[in-house]
């Protein structure tokens, strides 16, 4: 499997690290049952997943991918920072 | 019975590793003599730094993984807002030049003991190298300013091309931290054994 780094170009897998769901936020912590969730009882998607990779063994990004489980076709890749950073523009014109 | 002083001299990070098939198809150079700094933006000013260093060192910083390059100072980008930066013929206080000019606008640090650059060339310099890591360095994609931060037979390295040399051989060079210099150069020279290793400056 390879990785299309927005920064480095086409990588090999190996020198990327799997963190896992891009989409899963930080609960509140007075909630525990929701921590609990958000912590251990994660989906498994079989399909279109976006999940974190974190390029160490290059430009040190923290990329988001959209890959399929199945076939480990890739979709999209970008920056975290960048991706995140739409995020909360899209979350405070909400 | 007074102590003697200690004497520290200064010991190249190759200086003492074995050349195991000597020939002439690979040729080594330790850039010890360099000064070599970490630079990364602080956050925001990368636009402000890209200015900084075109005023004060002549130099343009291009996008993506590029090596810049003007009057004996190089920037070796390595990600987003980071690069090595290499000064030729370096004097002590060349790192201290680099925190004045562009200090406010970048965390710098020293690292000129700290990465050891090993310049590779020779008609198979290629050909050894792609061997140790998972970059396409064909000419046509690997082109002059190149530049790759990835890994050397499980060694975190920076590689990039230079101009070719006066034969028209492709030039590279290699930076790799001090303490991994042994078990990367263990690696380069069995992949360059096939085509004979000579180490400039050695006999």
């Amino acid at each position: 499997m390879r990785i299309q780094c927005p920064f480095c170009g086409e990588r090999d897998s190996s020198e990327f690290t799997y963190l896992g769901d891009a989409t899963v936020r930080r609960p509140d912590p007075s909630a525990p049952e929701q921590y609990f969730e958000a912590v251990y009882l994660r989906d498994n998607p079989a399909g279109r997943h976006e999940e974190l990779w974190y390029h160490g063994f290059g430009c040190r990004s923290w990329l988001r991918v959209t890959r399929d489980t199945r076939t480990h076709e890739i979709f999209t890749v970008e920056m975290y920072n960048d991706a995140t950073t739409e995020t909360n523009q899209e979350a405070a014109r909400a | 019975m007074a102590h003697s002083q200690i004497e520290l001299t200064p010991r190249a990070a190759f200086a003492d590793l074995p050349i195991t098939a000597p020939g002439s198809g690979v040729v080594v150079q330790e850039r010890d003599e360099l000064g070599i700094a970490s630079v990364l933006a602080r956050r925001g000013q990368h636009e402000a730094l890209t200015k900084r260093v075109r005023e004060r060192f002549g130099i343009e910083l291009s996008p993506g993984p590029r090596r810049s390059a003007a009057g004996g100072c190089a920037f070796i980008a390595t990600g987003p807002g980071a690069w090595i930066v290499t000064v030729e013929r370096a004097s002590n206080g060349c790192v201290t030049s680099l925190t004045d000019a562009l200090g406010d606008l970048a965390a710098i640090s020293d690292q000129s003991d700290g990465q050891a650059v090993l310049r590779v060339s020779g008609p198979k310099a290629r050909e050894a190298l792609c061997k140790i890591v998972p970059i396409d360095l064909h000419p046509r994609i690997f082109r002059s300013g190149a530049v790759a931060a990835t890994v050397a037979a499980h060694v975190g390295a920076t590689l990039w091309r230079l101009d070719d040399d006066p034969s028209g051989h492709a030039v590279f060079e290699i930076a790799v931290f001090r303490s991994l210099a042994e078990s990367f150069w263990r690696a380069l020279s069995e992949s360059a054994a096939e085509f004979g290793v000579r180490m400039n400056g050695r006999g």
